[in-house]
């Protein structure tokens, strides 16, 4: 607080280029699918010739766009299953394991954050390959869940750390065996972090495109497959009214973790 | 040096696996030999032997670092000791898991869950032990009631202030009927006033429900005013067991004097050899020999410490008459008026300050430079212990 008051003088004017990058390099560019999306000509066009949502009912009535959506929905829940499933035991186990083997095991969850996502599908690539797995759904919803594994368990760890452990002493010596111990305080006390990471960890694999070109051997058409490809061939609005749906589910992933987090710090007091 | 903990280890050999719960089998909390060390060099608990009767309010005072916490553990099952036995109404409870000790722990940080209302937290016990409906709503609302908190059953415990947020844990521990509670300086967290406050309520709650309660604490006045008997720990080891009043008036050792108030200490040497709980102690500043109460057997010629409370001293002026059987002489340095009591700080002809506190209403009136001789009040109030070297 007194830091940020004595230093505003320099702060004020970081804070506007700041912003006003942010919005001109984030922003803008998602905000102007939106207009391209609403446009009534057939063409991709800037700026819009009127507006409509015929493009919006296109996709709507399109079996292709349709299907994809399905199989997006389908991959993208999976692997944050997987990935929410893995990452909590991770996070719950290695602080209590043997630190020569937790060390190499944190690093291994959040690894995925910083490798590049082509270096990931080729490895991933290989591997599938030598299994004949390329193609198949199993293969890229594990492909997929990796991604969202360092979410997850970031997620998870964060909300363990202002976890108060006298609540688990004070469960067990009030007759609490260690399963109750576990399903009623500490899984509901961690299940706004656990939830936050599953529903990332599910924008994450919805939006990705790399992996599931590789894995899915060009078979698995998950939404950004299919726009992918629509893009390369015939570049219609239909493209970018998907775009704009697949944007409304991310950002609402976005507010839904927010609002997880909020909820996770007013649980803790 | 003999301490009076009552150690009763061949008092449980002769039972039959009774029920839990059963009243007529021995009694209480026993710990016998226990020791517990972190590692090679520290020890926790040293061979730490008690018995804590049924329904008694026991005590554990001491310094930080003193291996009271541990003590607190080792009988709640959070941790396993290296050695000895820990047994509840005569069974061994030392191999089994917390939850299947019937020992409850009242935390500082309350340790409430957060995400149930005052009325599950205090409900978890009862459902733990399968009781359910109108049997378990009953035995939350006796539980609420006995602590204030009927009105706030469905708050969460973050809509409680401190106290109320301590109450409800205090409720939490007891609604499940355990043969033990023990408590961690549950007080630590509250100010001075709602601790005041708290600490009287908990007297009378245990008045009027009878659990066995080991209470940790570093703060004597708590421990005083709480407790049926206060054990005074000292580097993992029990230093003293006794009633409040009794270690207060009759300290085993210079260690428990200075650690229950303030004491007065004068060195001097056994004149004669113990006699009757007395000994006769020739104090080397004054040369005055005093009958003091003692513990301990002296051999004439010891070295002895005679201890007197402030308030066992009394202040006169001019300079010292030994021959009348004055304590010490000397300066005053400081008078300090605390309310109910003034308090003077003498500095010794012989070295050393000497504390005496007097109620204010009859207070004498002197001040700082005043020449002044000190006499014991009644010779029975002071205590002699062995000399440390």
């Amino acid at each position: 607080m007194s830091l940020s008051r004595s230093y505003s003088f320099i702060l004020t004017p970081l804070k506007f280029i700041a912003v006003g990058l942010f919005g001109a390099f984030v922003i803008l560019p998602t905000v102007f699918i939106f207009p391209l999306a609403l446009n009534r000509t057939d063409v991709l066009s800037f700026p819009p010739q009127g507006l409509g949502f015929r493009h919006f009912n296109n996709v709507l009535h399109s079996p292709v766009w349709l299907h994809a959506f399905g199989t997006s929905f389908e991959v993208a829940g999976a692997a944050a299953a997987v990935a929410t499933v893995v990452g909590t035991v991770a996070a719950l186990v290695l602080p209590v394991t043997n630190r020569w083997l937790a060390r190499p095991l944190e690093l291994a969850a959040v690894a995925p954050l910083v490798i590049p996502p082509v270096v990931l599908a080729i490895a991933w690539y290989s591997l599938f390959s030598r299994l004949h797995m390329i193609g198949s759904m199993t293969a890229v919803i594990l492909g997929l869940s990796v991604l969202g594994l360092p979410i997850v368990y970031l997620n998870v760890v964060a909300g363990l750390a202002n976890f108060d452990h006298d609540l688990v002493l004070a469960a067990r010596s009030l007759g609490g065996r260690p399963p109750v111990v576990f399903g009623r305080i500490v899984l509901p006390l961690t299940a706004p972090s656990i939830i936050a990471g599953l529903v990332l960890a599910f924008v994450l694999a919805f939006d990705e495109l790399i992996i599931t070109l590789f894995v899915g051997g060009g078979v698995i058409g998950t939404l950004p497959v299919q726009m992918w490809a629509q893009i390369g061939f015939n570049a219609t609005p239909d493209v970018a009214a998907v775009a704009a749906v697949s944007v409304l589910i991310t950002l609402g992933g976005f507010a839904l973790a927010t609002a997880l987090w909020r909820w996770r710090s007013a649980r803790a007091s | 040096m003999h301490e009076p903990a009552e150690i009763t280890p061949q008092a449980v050999t002769e039972q039959l696996p009774a029920p839990p719960a059963s009243e007529t089998i021995a009694e209480g909390l026993e710990l016998i030999d226990l020791t517990k060390a972190f590692d090679r060099t520290h020890r926790a608990v040293v061979d730490l032997n008690l018995h804590v009767k049924r329904g008694e309010f026991f005590t554990l005072l001491g310094p930080s670092g003193s291996g009271k916490s541990t003590t607190l553990n080792l009988i709640a099952g959070f941790l396993q000791p290296d050695q000895g036995d820990i047994r509840v109404a005569g069974r061994s409870i030392t191999s089994d898991p917390p939850e299947r000790r019937n020992v409850s722990v009242v935390f500082q940080s309350y340790a409430l869950f957060p995400h149930m209302s005052v009325f599950e937290n205090v409900a978890f016990p009862l459902r733990r032990q399968r009781i359910r409906g109108s049997d378990l709503r009953a035995r939350v609302s006796e539980a609420l009631e006995l602590v204030g908190l009927e009105g706030r059953r469905s708050a969460k415990p973050g809509q409680l202030s401190g106290g109320q947020r301590q109450r409800a844990a205090l409720a939490r521990a007891l609604v499940g009927r355990p043969e033990i509670v023990l408590l961690d300086e549950p007080l630590g967290a509250l100010d001075r006033r709602l601790r005041q406050y708290l600490q009287e309520a908990l007297r009378e709650l245990h008045t009027r429900v009878g659990f066995t309660a080991v209470y940790v604490t570093h703060d004597q006045e708590e421990a005083l005013v709480l407790s049926d008997r206060v054990g005074i720990m000292s580097d993992g080891a029990l230093v003293q067991v006794a009633s409040g009043e009794e270690l207060y008036t009759r300290p085993a050792s210079l260690f428990v004097a200075n650690f229950l108030g303030d004491a007065n200490v004068f060195e001097g040497i056994a004149a004669a050899a113990t006699s009757f709980g007395r000994v006769d102690v020739r104090l080397l500043a004054s040369q005055s020999v005093l009958a003091v109460p003692s513990p301990h057997s002296f051999a004439s010629g010891d070295r002895a410490l005679v201890v007197a409370r402030p308030e066992h001293l009394e202040l006169f002026p001019g300079a010292a008459s030994f021959e009348q059987g004055a304590v010490a002489g000397g300066i005053v340095r400081e008078r300090m008026f605390l309310g109910q009591d003034v308090v003077w700080v003498i500095d010794q002809d012989a070295g050393g300050e000497i504390r005496i506190r007097e109620r204010s209403t009859e207070a004498k009136s002197f001040g700082p430079a005043d020449r002044v001789f000190v006499h014991l009040r009644e010779k029975s109030i002071a205590v002699a212990v062995p000399s440390d070297e």
